[in-house]
């Protein structure tokens, strides 16, 4: 980031008479500014949404008494199996629905019912993961899992959900500008593709803004614009307002419009039975006989207008993919829906880019690098800005010291969060099982250690504190698979025995990002115990010059 | 705009300012995009185009690039009251031009 144009282009000067000289110089205050401001809400939305591409992943690691490969159940089998829990336990329940496991680490059928009174815990709804193997609720270590960071990139924590979808907007809109000016201010977007001169300094964080930046333009054009559609008239309701009013009819028609066809049936009151849902899953397969069933839904089951809806998986760029829908006591099925406008169906790709839903892992794992490119482009520019300023100010003066304090806050938001994200896995491990509130006490692992970080990082010289910082975070890395040897049975070489790749890799990917931690610890080194401790043939290299 | 090279040192006359474009960019460039949203919406269904819902969608979708392209223009422009001046008019006559289609 830079706050002045020739720091990211050559700057024109032909054109001037803008607030700060030309439009270039201009888009380039704006780009420093809108970036810099919210950088650690971007900075964290970025990290919890990147790891929660990977949520399933670590949702299967984060509950080692999972079992680890897929007991062979067929599609009917699971549907029995969910309905039968569900009659069970909500024979009065409006809802039922069973969402069958996909193959990314989840091991369970998912249950889900919507009750007419609330339950003795206050609750109008329960959802439950059964054990493929019982049909009963899974035992398993109450924890966050996954799910819990991938929930944080939009809903934060610690905070109502309403301020956070509020935040998260404002700085996913700054986050926009930034990129737009950004795009605006770049002259040689194609050579800097290409250009990352290290070892010079501020130079070197400029260019390494600006590989990760360019590297990945589309994905970060497409991941911030598709963060505001999710809640379009949340954050820009004023077109609504103006035209046809926030009333709930209005917001009715507005979502009936986006997905047409797809109401919720009243019930009538008169009880009938419900049809063998095999008998509905066997239409379905007649429409789409390649595909796999990912949920059954019934609405108002056991009465007579009960209406049964049988899903897909995704079956290209969108959300939910094809839905058909049945009478759950005739059987007979519904006609199809109207298809959705162009604009929804836009709105709908936009929405699935972003979550990448129908990714396989191949794109999963590029999902996943282009989110960690995006958390390096707003780190490195963090440490830009600081950088541009520590070069312009004067020692011993109160900008110098809000500099330091820059410099400080920097390494515990960028280190001190994966130091964070790396103790709730930790916790996960080391905490009581049958500790009370559980899932709570790992998040407040995960914010206690970020705490700490600052408070490490406010105590020690700033070249020190990235150092230890980024010792430890490579040691809990690569101490996360022994720990997890040590407590569970589901040790690395266990889970490569018995094909449970899911599991086996997370624990290689995070001995990974510890052997790479390890690299950026020795470069942060002093360069004479870098020498020293650099290996004889190193040495030796060193020596003859080559 | 009286700047010192540390950023140390601003003007009370530059803080203004720059207070001013911030709820300039993001509440004028909310109303002013809501405006325009609301005006082709309404222009839309009224030459037949598509039903009012539909561009009041578009509408929203787009409002976020209108957003940015004011906030831009906020912090291009050297005048504060060319923009106020600007932002306000035309976000005014989007509104009765909205009006007017409407009925």
């Amino acid at each position: 980031m830079s706050d002045q144009p020739a720091d990211n282009s050559d700057a024109e000067h032909i054109e001037t008479g803008g607030l700060h000289g030309a439009f270039r110089q201009s888009m380039a205050w704006l780009h420093t500014w809108s970036g810099i401001v919210l950088s650690i809400i971007l900075y964290f939305i970025f990290v919890t949404g990147t790891a929660g591409y990977f949520n399933y992943e670590i949702d299967h690691w984060m509950t080692p008494e999972m079992p680890g490969a897929l007991p062979a159940a067929s599609t009917d089998e699971m549907v029995e199996m969910g309905l039968t829990y569900l009659r069970r336990e909500t024979p009065d329940a409006t809802r039922h629905f069973v969402s069958m496991p996909i193959d990314r680490g989840d091991r369970t059928v998912r249950v889900f019912a919507n009750l007419k009174e609330p339950n003795e815990d206050g609750e109008r709804f329960i959802n439950t993961y059964l054990d493929l193997r019982t049909g009963e609720p899974i035992e398993v270590r109450d924890t966050g899992g996954g799910m819990a960071l991938y929930r944080m990139h939009w809903a934060l924590h610690y905070l109502p959900n309403s301020a956070a979808t509020y935040i998260v907007g404002i700085a996913t809109l700054f986050m926009f500008l930034a990129i737009i000016t950004g795009i605006v201010t770049h002259k040689k977007i194609f050579i800097d593709f290409f250009t990352l001169r290290l070892g010079k300094g501020q130079r070197s964080w400029l260019d390494g803004h600006n590989i990760s930046s360019v590297l990945a333009l589309p994905f970060m054009i497409m991941i911030t614009y598709s963060g505001l559609v999710f809640y379009d008239l949340e954050y820009s309701p004023g077109t609504m307002f103006l035209t046809m009013g926030v009333e709930q009819d209005a917001i009715d028609e507005y979502y009936q419009h986006l997905r047409p066809g797809l109401e919720f049936p009243e019930a009538t009151g008169k009880e009938a039975p419900i049809i063998d849902p095999a008998l509905v899953i066997a239409q379905a397969r007649t429409t789409w006989p390649e595909a796999q069933i990912r949920f059954i839904d019934i609405f108002n089951p056991g009465d007579e207008a009960a209406m049964m809806r049988v899903g897909r998986t995704t079956d290209g760029i969108n959300r939910g993919g094809s839905i058909l829908q049945f009478s759950a006591v005739t059987g007979e099925a519904f006609p199809e829906p109207p298809p959705m406008p162009a604009n929804s169906v836009f709105a709908d790709a936009t929405l699935a880019l972003h979550e990448g839903r129908f990714a396989n892992y191949w794109l999963r794992w590029g999902y996943f690098l282009s989110g960690v490119l995006g958390c390096a482009m707003i780190a490195t520019g963090m440490l830009l800005w600081a950088k541009k300023r520590r070069t312009r100010t004067k020692k011993n003066t109160p900008a110098a010291a809000s500099v330091v304090f820059v410099e400080r806050t920097n390494v515990a938001i960028i280190v001190g969060l994966l130091l964070g994200v790396a103790a709730y896995f930790w916790a996960n491990r080391l905490l009581p099982v049958d500790l009370a509130d559980r899932a709570a006490w790992e998040m407040h692992c995960l914010f206690g250690v970020w705490a700490l970080s600052f408070l490490h990082a406010g105590l020690r010289e700033v070249r020190r504190a990235w150092r230890e910082q980024v010792g430890l975070l490579a040691g809990l890395c690569l101490l996360l698979p022994i720990v997890n040897a040590l407590t569970t049975n589901t040790h690395l070489v266990a889970s490569i025995q018995s094909g449970d790749w899911v599991r086996a890799g997370f624990d290689l990917t995070m001995l990974t990002f510890g052997l790479i931690l390890i690299v950026i610890w020795r470069r942060l080194l002093p360069p004479e115990k870098r020498h020293v401790e650099a290996p004889i043939s190193m040495q030796a290299s060193h020596e003859a010059g080559v | 705009m009286a700047t010192n090279s540390t950023t140390s040192k601003l003007s009370a006359a530059y803080r203004w300012d720059m207070t001013a474009r911030v709820f300039l960019s993001l509440f004028g460039g909310a109303i002013w995009a809501s405006t325009l949203g609301a005006f082709c919406a309404a222009l839309f269904a009224w030459i037949g185009w598509m039903p009012l819902v539909q561009g009041v969608h578009i509408m929203t979708l787009f409002s976020f690039l209108a957003w940015c392209g004011v906030a831009m223009w906020v912090f291009y422009e050297a005048s504060l009251k060319v923009i106020t001046t600007r932002l306000v008019g035309s976000a005014g006559v989007f509104y009765l031009l909205f009006l007017l289609f409407k009925a």
